[in-house]
C-alpha cells in the first residue's frame, strides 16, 4: 500500500501534509510518496526548501518520503491519475481549495476530480487547526442513514490508529424543519432508537477490527433539520480533532455549491475536515 | 500524547508550523489570512437579523393576520365606509407588534457574542519579519510570533517558545481564577492540561514571554466556546410549541370554515361581496386575534412578579419553560451554599504542642484593608475564626516576618512568625503536600491519615497545618530549605455551609416531582456531603453510589449516561463546565425540559443547549448573564424553586384565559352560520367582534393571568409534555358548552329585539336600519355580561370561583367593570353607537341582558358539580 500526497507547494498543502505523513506513520511499509506535477504557478525548482521541510517531518515520524515529479496530463489531475495508475492499495491525501467564497472548497478542483475518479482511494483535508500537526485523538465520523464505504472508512481508520484514542460515530435524523417543530417526544423517541440500532450495527463492524481495539468507540444520535451544523457543533463539544465524512457518489456527481452541507461543514467547523471516498476496489 | 504541539520541543516548533523566530513575513501572513480567515469571533452572517425578521414575519398567526388584514383593506375599496380599512389596521398593528417583539427576544441573544469578543484584545504585539510592532490582533495567523507581557490578554492559541516567569489565569476557558505557572519546555499533556500553551481570551497575570500562534478565531479553545454559544439552537420552548400547535388548529378551523361557506354563498347565488364579507366575518370570529397578545402580557407581568422574588427573566418563553422543567441542574458553591468559607472544625482542639490556630494563621498572606483582611478567602476565614475565637489576629499577622504565598504547584504557604511568644516556620496546605515534610513515624501518619479522611466524608475541606521552632539566629530565606523536621499540628475542617433554605427547597422540588442534579468542580466526598444535607441523595443511598466524577463521566457514552442517570446518580464532582453539555443532551435524550446553573464564560453553551439557562446575577460573567434566559438575582437555588412555582402559575393561567376567551367565540361564530343558512339578518358584525377580541376580553384575559398559585402547584408532577393548551375537552367545553350558552342567550334577545320592532322571518334588513341596529347592540351588550359570569367561573376548574381574592385582584375589578360599563355605552351613547353600528334599546331589555351573568355562570357551576359528583 502506498500513501500518496499530492502536493502542489501551497502552504496549505504543507498543512495537508503533516496528515500524509501521519497516515504513512500508521502503516507498516512507513513510506509516503510526495506527488508533484510541476505548474507555472509553483515550479518544481522553488519547492526545494518546503519539501525538504516535510522531508524533515517523514523523518521524525519515521517515515520514508520519495518526491516523484509527474508530467501534466491533460491537467494536474491526469498528471496524477497516470502517474499512480489503477492502484487499489493507494491512498491520494490532498487538500480542498484554500479559500471557499462563492466557488465553495471543492466544486471543479483538482481535489474534487480525483475524489470523482474511481481509480483509487482519496482522503481530502480541510485543514483549519495547522498546530494539531495531523495528530488525531478525537474523531468524530458523522454517518449518513446508508452503509458507509466500510473497507474505504476503515483503511483511514487503521490509518489513524496509531494516536486515536476516541472515535465517535455521529447519526443525524435529519428532518425537515416545519416536521422538526411538530415531532412529538414518541416519535423522537422511535426515531432515535431505529438510528440506534442502524450505528450499533457499524459499530459493532468496528469493534470487529483488531486494529482498532484501543480506540474508545462511541455514538450518538440527533435528530435535526442540519445535519452539517450538528456535526460542527458535536465537533466542537468533543474537541474532536477531526471530522471525517464520506462523499457519497450522488453529491459527488451533482457536485457541490455554496449551501452543500459539505461547504458547510468544510466553511464553518473550527475542526479539520476529511473526506473519503473509497476506489473502485474499495468499497465503491 | 506524543506528536502534538504542546508535545513538540521548542526548536521544533516553527518547522511544524512553517514559521521563524523572526516571524512571518507579509506575504505569507497575507496568504493564511485568506486561507484560514481572520482572528475575530464575528458571526459569518452579518444578515442573520434579516432571515429572523423574516422568520418572526412569516409564521403562520401573523401570516393568518395579514391575510386578514388584506381582505379588509380589499373590502374597504370595493365598498367604502363600512369601517373595514380601520380593521385592517388593527389586524396589521397586532401582526406586526407581535413579530417585532418577537425578533427583539432573538436579537438579545447575539449580546453574549460581544461580551465573549470583549476578551479578546484588539491589538497585539507582533513579531514580522524581524521586527516587533503593534498589529491588529484580528490579522493573526497560524505561524505569528506574539510578544506576551504582564496584563495582557492572550489573542489567539499559542504555544510558547520563550517564557520569563509567566503565569496566566484561564478562568474564562476552565471557570477557575487560579494563577497558572507557563513553561516554554515540551510537555506530556492533553491540550488544555499543558501549561506551555496559552490560550485566547486569557489573561496574563505575571512575567513576559514568547510564542507562535496555532490556532485563530473560532478554532481556537475560546472560540469553540463562542461558536457553541452561537450555533447551539435554543430548544423551541413547550408554550411556544403549544401556542404555535394551537394557533395551526385556529387557523385550519376558520379558514376551512371561511373557505366552506364562501363556496356554498357562491354556490347559492349570493354576491361575491357579501361572500367575501361572510369568509372574512368567519375566519375572524374563529381566530382570537388577542390571546397572542395577552399570552405576551401575561407572560410580561409574570416576569415582573418574578423578578420580585429574584428571578429575573430576559425571555418570556423562559417565563412559563421553568414552570415545565422536570431537572434542575445546578452549580454547588453560591448557589447551594453560601459562598462563604468558614473554620467549623479544629482537630485537635487542644494540643500542648502548638496553637493550631494561631500556627494556622501564622502561614497567612493577608493584608489588611478596611473593615478586614485581603487574600485568599481561606486566609480570610482563618483570620476571621481566630479573631471570633477573642483573640487579636492582626497581632499575629504582624509577627510575621517572611511569607511564602500559596503555590499551586506545592499546594501550600508558608512564613516565619511568632508562635507562642518564640520564633517559628508555619506552614500550612493540603494534606498530601504536608504529610512528606512532616518528622513523623508511619503509625502517627496513617493516625492522620483516618483523621482526614474522616473529616473529608463530613463534607470538610480539610487543610493541615505544621510548624517548627526556629533556632536561634536561624534565617529562613528559601521556603524548600526550611521544610524540614515539621510536627503536624493539627487540621481545620473549613466548609462552605449550605443556605439555610436550601433543604426545604429542594424537598419542594421532589414534591413537585422535580428532579435535582449537581455539577460541581469540587471534590465527590465533599460534593456529596452537600448534595446529603440538601436533601439531594436519600439517606438509604450508600455513599458514594449516587455520584460520578468528571474522569468516570468523561469514559461514558452519552447512552451509558443516560443509564446512570436513570440509576439514580445525582452528582457529578470534579466536573467542568463542559461537562455540563453532556449531561443536557443525555437529560435531553431522556425527554426532559431541562433547567441548567452557570456563571463563567465556559458555561455559556451549556446555558444556551438547555431548556432554561439560569445565571447568576451576582458572582455570574456577564457572558454566562447573557447567554442564559433567567438571572438569579440573589445566587440562590431556592429561587429557582421560586420562579418554577410562578412559572406552573403562568401556565396554569394561560389555560383560563385561552378557555375564557375561546368561550366568546361562539356567539361570534353562530350568527355568521345563521346568516349563511337562514334568511336572518348577520347578528354581530365584524367590527363588533373585534370589540370583543381586541377589546373588552383583554382585561379580564390579563386579570386571569395574574391569579396567585394555588396550594396544589408545587404539590403535582411537572405537566405531561404532551399536554397541549388546546386540548379536546377545552374546545368542547369552551365551545360546545359555555360558547353554546352564550350564542343562544345573544341570538334570542338579538331576535326578540327584532320581532319585537317588527321584523318578518326572511325580511331583509339594511345595516344603517335603526332596528338592525338595536338588535346587533344587545347581541353584543350580552355576550359581554355573559363573559362577566364566565370570567368568575374561569377562576377555579372545580369551584366556584368566587372567593376574596377575586376582589383582591384588581385586573378583575377592571375588568368586570369596563365590560359592565361598555354593555350600557355601546347601546347609548352616540359616539360608541356610530363606530360599533349600534343603537339603543328599550332599558328592560338591557336589564334582561344582565341575567345571562347568572345565568351562564349558575350552569357552568353546575356542570362543575355533577363532575364533582360523578368523580367522587
Amino acid at each position: 500500500m502506498s500513501v500518496c500526497l499530492a502536493y502542489d507547494g501551497s502552504t496549505n498543502a504543507d498543512w495537508v501534509a503533516h496528515y500524509a505523513v501521519r497516515l504513512a506513520a500508521g502503516h507498516p511499509d512507513r513510506k509516503i510518496r510526495i506527488l508533484h506535477v510541476e505548474t507555472a504557478e509553483f515550479p518544481t525548482a522553488q519547492l526545494s526548501d518546503k519539501l525538504a521541510n516535510i522531508g524533515i517531518i517523514a523523518e521524525k515520524a519515521g517515515v520514508a518520503a520519495e518526491v516523484e515529479i509527474c508530467p501534466m496530463r491533460d491537467g494536474v489531475v491526469g498528471g496524477l491519475i497516470d502517474h499512480v495508475g489503477e492502484d487499489p492499495t493507494a491512498l491520494m491525501v490532498c487538500g480542498v481549495r484554500v479559500r471557499g467564497g462563492r466557488r465553495g472548497f471543492l466544486e471543479d478542483t483538482v481535489t474534487w476530480q480525483l475524489l470523482r475518479d474511481t481509480s483509487f482511494d482519496v482522503v481530502a483535508f480541510r485543514v483549519v487547526q495547522p498546530g494539531g500537526l495531523g495528530v488525531v485523538r478525537r474523531l468524530l465520523m458523522p454517518v449518513a442513514g446508508h452503509k458507509p464505504g466500510h473497507r474505504a472508512a476503515i483503511k483511514v481508520l487503521e490509518l489513524m490508529a496509531n494516536y486515536l484514542k476516541e472515535l465517535r460515530l455521529l447519526h443525524v435524523v435529519e428532518l425537515p424543519a416545519p416536521k422538526l417543530r411538530r415531532l412529538q417526544a414518541p416519535n423522537a423517541e422511535a426515531l432515535r432508537l431505529q438510528a440506534t440500532a442502524y450505528l450499533r450495527e457499524i459499530e459493532d463492524n468496528l469493534r470487529a477490527d483488531p486494529v482498532l481495539q484501543g480506540v474508545s468507540l462511541e455514538t450518538a444520535v440527533r435528530i435535526s433539520d442540519d445535519w452539517a451544523r450538528e456535526a460542527i457543533i458535536d465537533g466542537a463539544q468533543q474537541h474532536a480533532d477531526l471530522i471525517c465524512i464520506e462523499a457519497a457518489r450522488s453529491s459527488l456527481e451533482k457536485g457541490f455549491r455554496y449551501g452543500d452541507p459539505f461547504e458547510t461543514l468544510l466553511r464553518d467547523g473550527a475542526s479539520d475536515v476529511a473526506i473519503y471516498r473509497g476506489g473502485v476496489h474499495n468499497g465503491r | 500524547m506524543a506528536g502534538s504541539i504542546q508535545n513538540l520541543p521548542t526548536e521544533d516548533v516553527f518547522t511544524y508550523l512553517d514559521s521563524r523566530a523572526d516571524g512571518l513575513k507579509r506575504a505569507e501572513v497575507e496568504g493564511r489570512l485568506q486561507e484560514l480567515g481572520r482572528n475575530t469571533l464575528e458571526a459569518p452572517n452579518k444578515l442573520w437579523w434579516l432571515k429572523s425578521l423574516g422568520r418572526q414575519f412569516t409564521n403562520f398567526f401573523t401570516i393568518l393576520l395579514n391575510i386578514s388584514a388584506a381582505i379588509c383593506f380589499v373590502a374597504h375599496y370595493l365598498q367604502p365606509g363600512e369601517s373595514m380599512d380601520i380593521l385592517g389596521f388593527a389586524l396589521l398593528g397586532v401582526s406586526i407588534l407581535n413579530a417585532l417583539f418577537s425578533f427583539f427576544q432573538e436579537y438579545r441573544a447575539e449580546r453574549a457574542m460581544e461580551e465573549l469578543k470583549k476578551f479578546l484584545p484588539q491589538r497585539v504585539m507582533a513579531v514580522r519579519a524581524g521586527e516587533e510592532a503593534e498589529v491588529p490582533a484580528e490579522e493573526l495567523v497560524p505561524g505569528d510570533v506574539i510578544v506576551l507581557r504582564e496584563g495582557d490578554r492572550v489573542p489567539a492559541d499559542v504555544r510558547l517558545v520563550e517564557c520569563r516567569d509567566l503565569m496566566v489565569n484561564n478562568a474564562p476557558l476552565t471557570g477557575e481564577s487560579i494563577p497558572i505557572s507557563l513553561t516554554a519546555d515540551a510537555v506530556d499533556r492533553e491540550l488544555t492540561e499543558s501549561n506551555n500553551l496559552a490560550f485566547a481570551g486569557c489573561a496574563i497575570l505575571r512575567g513576559s514571554g514568547r510564542g507562535v500562534v496555532f490556532a485563530t478565531g473560532f478554532r481556537s479553545q475560546f472560540g469553540r466556546i463562542a461558536m457553541l454559544s452561537r450555533d447551539i439552537q435554543r430548544t423551541v420552548s413547550p408554550l411556544e410549541r403549544e401556542t404555535a400547535h394551537m394557533v395551526r388548529v385556529l387557523t385550519v378551523i376558520a379558514v376551512a370554515m371561511g373557505l366552506t361557506f364562501f363556496v356554498y354563498g357562491v354556490a347559492t347565488g349570493r354576491s361575491l361581496w357579501v361572500n367575501l364579507v361572510f369568509m372574512m366575518g368567519i375566519i375572524v370570529a374563529n381566530v382570537p386575534e388577542g390571546l397572542l397578545p395577552t399570552f405576551t402580557l401575561s407572560l410580561a407581568m409574570g416576569s415582573l412578579r418574578m423578578a420580585r422574588r429574584n428571578v429575573l427573566v430576559k425571555s418570556l418563553n423562559a417565563v412559563e419553560a421553568l414552570g415545565a422543567v422536570h431537572v434542575i441542574c445546578t452549580d454547588k458553591t453560591g448557589t447551594l451554599t453560601m459562598n462563604r468559607l468558614s473554620v467549623t472544625r479544629v482537630e485537635p482542639e487542644t494540643s500542648s504542642q502548638w496553637n493550631l490556630m494561631e500556627a494556622a494563621l501564622a502561614a497567612c498572606d493577608l493584608d489588611v484593608v478596611e473593615g478586614g483582611w485581603s487574600g485568599d478567602p481561606l486566609d480570610e476565614a482563618v483570620a476571621v475564626a481566630y479573631r471570633d475565637a477573642g483573640k487579636d489576629s492582626q497581632a499575629v499577622l504582624d509577627a510575621q516576618t517572611t511569607r511564602f504565598p500559596f503555590d499551586v504547584e506545592k499546594r501550600r504557604a508558608a512564613a516565619v512568625a511568632n508562635i507562642g511568644g518564640a520564633p517559628a516556620f508555619a506552614v500550612k496546605g493540603a494534606w498530601e503536600s504536608l504529610r512528606p515534610l512532616l518528622a513523623a513515624d508511619e503509625a502517627a501518619l496513617s493516625g492522620a491519615d483516618a483523621k482526614v479522611e474522616a473529616l473529608a466524608a463530613d463534607g470538610f475541606r480539610v487543610i493541615a497545618v505544621a510548624a517548627r521552632r526556629l533556632a536561634d539566629g536561624e534565617a529562613v530565606d528559601d521556603q524548600g530549605a526550611a521544610e524540614h523536621d515539621l510536627e503536624l499540628a493539627g487540621f481545620l475542617g473549613l466548609e462552605d455551609p449550605i443556605r439555610p433554605e436550601v433543604p426545604g427547597a429542594v424537598a419542594q422540588c421532589h414534591t413537585a416531582g422535580i428532579g435535582t442534579i449537581m455539577i460541581t468542580g469540587d471534590h465527590p466526598v465533599t460534593a456529596e456531603a452537600i448534595a446529603r444535607q440538601a436533601g439531594m441523595i436519600d439517606a438509604a443511598v450508600a455513599p458514594g453510589q449516587a455520584t460520578l466524577t468528571g474522569q468516570d463521566l468523561a469514559k461514558l457514552s452519552e447512552r451509558q449516561l443516560v443509564g446512570k442517570l436513570r440509576d439514580g446518580v445525582r452528582v457529578f464532582a470534579r466536573a467542568t463546565p463542559e461537562q455540563k453539555m453532556k449531561i443536557v443532551n443525555a437529560l435531553h435524550q431522556m425527554d426532559r425540559v431541562v433547567a441548567v446553573t452557570g456563571d463563567g464564560v465556559n458555561d455559556a453553551p451549556a446555558l444556551k443547549a438547555a431548556d432554561v439557562g439560569i445565571a447568576m446575577g451576582r458572582d455570574g460573567t456577564d457572558v454566562a448573564r447573557e447567554a442564559a434566559q433567567v438571572v438569579l438575582l440573589d445566587d440562590n437555588f431556592a429561587s429557582i424553586v421560586a420562579g418554577i412555582e410562578e412559572g406552573r402559575t403562568i401556565f396554569a393561567n394561560i389555560q383560563k384565559f385561552t378557555n375564557y376567551v375561546l368561550v366568546s367565540n361562539g356567539p361570534e361564530i353562530l350568527p355568521y352560520l345563521l346568516y349563511m343558512l337562514f334568511p336572518v339578518p348577520l347578528a354581530l358584525t365584524v367590527i363588533q367582534i373585534l370589540s370583543i377580541d381586541l377589546g373588552t376580553d383583554i382585561i379580564p384575559s390579563m386579570a386571569l393571568g395574574q391569579e396567585k398559585p394555588d396550594a396544589q402547584t408545587m404539590q403535582e408532577p411537572p405537566r405531561d409534555r404532551e399536554q397541549g393548551l388546546l386540548t379536546l375537552p377545552l374546545i368542547a367545553h369552551s365551545y360546545g358548552f359555555l360558547g353554546l350558552i352564550e350564542a343562544a342567550f345573544s341570538l334570542s334577545l338579538f331576535f326578540w329585539v327584532l320581532f319585537d320592532g317588527g321584523w318578518q322571518w326572511g325580511q331583509e334588513m339594511a345595516s344603517n336600519d335603526t332596528l338592525y341596529r338595536s338588535a346587533t347592540g344587545i347581541a353584543l351588550s350580552s355576550i359581554l355580561l355573559m363573559q362577566i359570569g364566565n370570567l368568575f367561573g374561569r377562576r377555579s376548574r372545580t369551584g366556584s370561583g368566587i372567593d376574596m381574592d377575586a376582589f383582591r385582584n384588581p385586573l378583575i375589578l377592571i375588568g368586570i367593570t369596563f365590560e359592565a360599563i361598555f354593555s350600557w355605552a355601546l347601546l347609548y351613547v352616540p359616539a360608541v353607537n356610530t363606530v360599533l353600528g349600534t343603537a339603543p334599546v328599550d332599558t328592560t331589555i338591557y336589564l334582561i341582558a344582565w341575567l345571562g351573568v347568572p345565568l351562564i355562570f349558575g350552569l357552568d357551576y353546575l356542570r362543575k358539580l355533577v363532575f364533582r359528583a360523578i368523580r367522587s
